[in-house]
């Protein structure tokens, strides 16, 4: 039998590194009886690579070390976890040790499934098809519309629950300011690949960004999914979700949104529900079978846009309601759905979405945030990063 | 009604086992209850000499005089009391702001991030205070080492510059225009 900590918590990303922080920060004796279960020697500020990709930040601005941000107090087992027995309150590491705990929690991001479209995970990061969805390839993206010469230039999004439901099209919008910029708009088809049905799910910036759309003459489809990348030919398959019929994209570049989903050692495990995420009540995050279980972010059965603004609501929530616990008290703090997506539509140019459950508008300004603004972007490229790097991830903000 | 109790009933009484079982348990603890018994005798006696001690007393009665505790100053407590809650919520709103600007010092990395993006919105600032500056430097040089004489001819003939008619026509659509402004 190996250690006992009185919390767990599974993924040292944003959700993990901000609740160890609030949790800390709540009760100091909990010091040296958190464990961060990663595997990772990096943290990524993942937001700012849609900049990189656009070549408007340096792609070294959104690392650190996991030693830089795991928080003081908390024990950092740098492993990956093989399996959970809830029953037993135990985590099965992938080096054979278990570890018990009296509460879990689970952070565990996100998996992208590259094998999810054939041929892709072979072409990436050469012959213009790029990806901003992987730390290594997001400077390709630049590259690929750095020296992109005119012709289709394709964007896409998956038919699954992507991280920030927004980058796929953050991207395509940057990428066509850089050819209006450049003067090659006028050879180019900027030619978007959707499944999902619109171009956004809120009414509010839904509105706006069509128009955007329309401004900047964008061929949308949408109800298509990228199925496969056939690079040989500079070809991409697409399949209409209604009609299940394919039909096939000449590229010159292509910017892949990967089909993305629970991670595995949480998809096969009593923790996830039916469709692979962990199976939390919506409002308190608690487990829905085991009242010592939490989970948030990513991994989280939540009916709501995964983002790190979401994480931003969700972990004070997680926090509250296991100090809560530890107390003997009852659970007080509840989560609303809260998600944000900074949409940025061009180079100084950003639509702050805010929303909550119900795909309801719930903006932080006392301005119209639908409309585009040079001064979000400036937040978006210049303050939020500071933002989460010195207050969300010390769990003060 | 009083009832009164034969010496018999105190014999019924003490023969019960219960009643034996409490006695023996306070016998036994006779000795214990003498010490906190002396230990209490200890402290009144210790209390009644400061009582009765003069200066001791003076000193203290000096030092409650001194303390400016009076009714206003209660009422402000009790204020104070009721506003704890607002106050808190301020409190720990000052912290988060506090905390942050503490964190965002401390981190290298942040500070010089920041740094580059205010450079990145100066920098096309100061290459036009730069342009300027050496324009400027330029224009002062060869005005310092033109010697020639300026006559009425080479005002003339500047005035056939572009750039000269130009500010020329401004000046003359002010001419035009203030009168109209002014009247």
């Amino acid at each position: 039998m190996g250690k006992h900590y009185r919390i767990i918590i599974v993924g040292g990303g944003s959700a993990g590194i901000s609740t160890a922080a609030r949790l800390l920060n709540g009760m100091k004796s909990l010091a040296g009886d958190i464990a961060i279960i990663d595997p990772a020697d990096h943290h990524y500020y993942q937001p700012l690579w849609t900049l990189v990709g656009g070549g408007a930040a340096k792609k070294e601005d959104t690392e650190r070390s996991m030693k830089e941000v795991i928080p003081e107090g908390a024990v950092w087992v740098q492993q990956a976890v093989a399996s959970f027995d809830p029953k037993k309150n135990e985590v099965k590491l992938e080096n054979g040790e278990t570890l018990s705990y009296d509460y879990l929690v689970a952070a565990a991001g996100i998996e992208i499934h590259w094998d999810g479209v054939k041929g892709l995970k072979e072409a990436l990061g050469k012959g213009g098809v790029c990806s901003n969805y992987s730390y290594d390839y997001t400077d390709y993206t630049w590259e690929a519309i750095r020296s992109f010469k005119g012709g289709n230039a394709v964007f896409t999004h998956p038919a699954t629950p992507v991280k920030c439901g927004g980058a796929p099209q953050k991207i395509m919008y940057l990428a066509e300011d850089h050819f209006s910029r450049t003067g090659i708009r006028d050879q180019t088809n900027v030619i978007f690949g959707s499944a999902n049905p619109a171009i956004f799910d809120v009414q509010k910036y839904r509105d706006t960004l069509e128009k955007v759309v329309a401004r900047k003459k964008i061929d949308a489809r949408f109800r298509q999914n990228l199925i496969e990348i056939r690079a040989d030919k500079k070809e991409a398959v697409f399949e209409n979700l209604d009609t299940k019929e394919q039909s096939t994209v000449k590229y010159d570049m292509i910017h892949v949104t990967p089909p993305m989903r629970a991670p595995s050692f949480i998809r096969n495990s009593p923790l996830a529900g039916e469709n692979g995420w962990v199976d939390v009540h919506p409002y308190t995050l608690q487990h829905q079978t085991y009242e010592n279980v939490f989970a948030l972010g990513d991994c989280a059965d939540l009916p709501t846009s995964k983002t790190g603004a979401a994480i931003r609501k969700q972990a004070p929530v997680v926090a509250e309601n296991v100090l809560a616990l530890l107390k003997e008290e009852p659970m007080k703090a509840t989560y609303d759905g809260y998600s944000s997506c900074p949409l940025v539509t061009g180079y100084n140019s950003l639509v702050l979405a805010e929303f909550k459950y119900g795909k309801i508008p719930s903006e932080s300004f006392p301005l119209n945030q639908a409309k585009e603004r040079r001064s979000m972007y400036i937040m978006k490229k210049d303050l939020l990063p500071i933002m989460y790097w010195d207050g969300m991830l010390k769990g003060i903000m | 009604m009083a009832v009164s109790i034969s010496k018999q009933d105190w014999v019924d009484e003490l023969n019960k086992p219960e009643v034996q079982a409490s006695l023996q348990k306070l016998i036994e603890k006779l000795p214990d209850l003498t010490t906190k018994i002396e230990q209490a005798d200890h402290l009144l006696t210790f209390g009644q000499s400061v009582l009765e001690d003069e200066r001791t007393m003076e000193k203290v009665k000096m030092k409650v005089d001194s303390i400016n505790i009076d009714i206003n100053t209660l009422e402000a407590a009790l204020r104070l009391l009721e506003k704890l809650p607002l106050l808190l919520e301020l409190m720990e709103k000052l912290e988060t702001v506090v905390r942050f600007a503490e964190n965002v010092l401390a981190d290298e990395k942040s500070i010089a991030y920041l740094q580059n993006s205010v450079e990145e919105y100066t920098e096309p600032l100061r290459e036009k205070a730069e342009k300027g500056r050496s324009l400027w430097e330029e224009v002062q040089a060869k005005a310092e080492a033109n010697s020639q004489h300026i006559s009425i001819f080479t005002v003339l003939k500047w005035m056939k510059d572009p750039s000269v008619q130009r500010i020329l026509s401004y000046v003359q659509a002010l001419i035009e225009t203030l009168p109209k402004k002014s009247s």
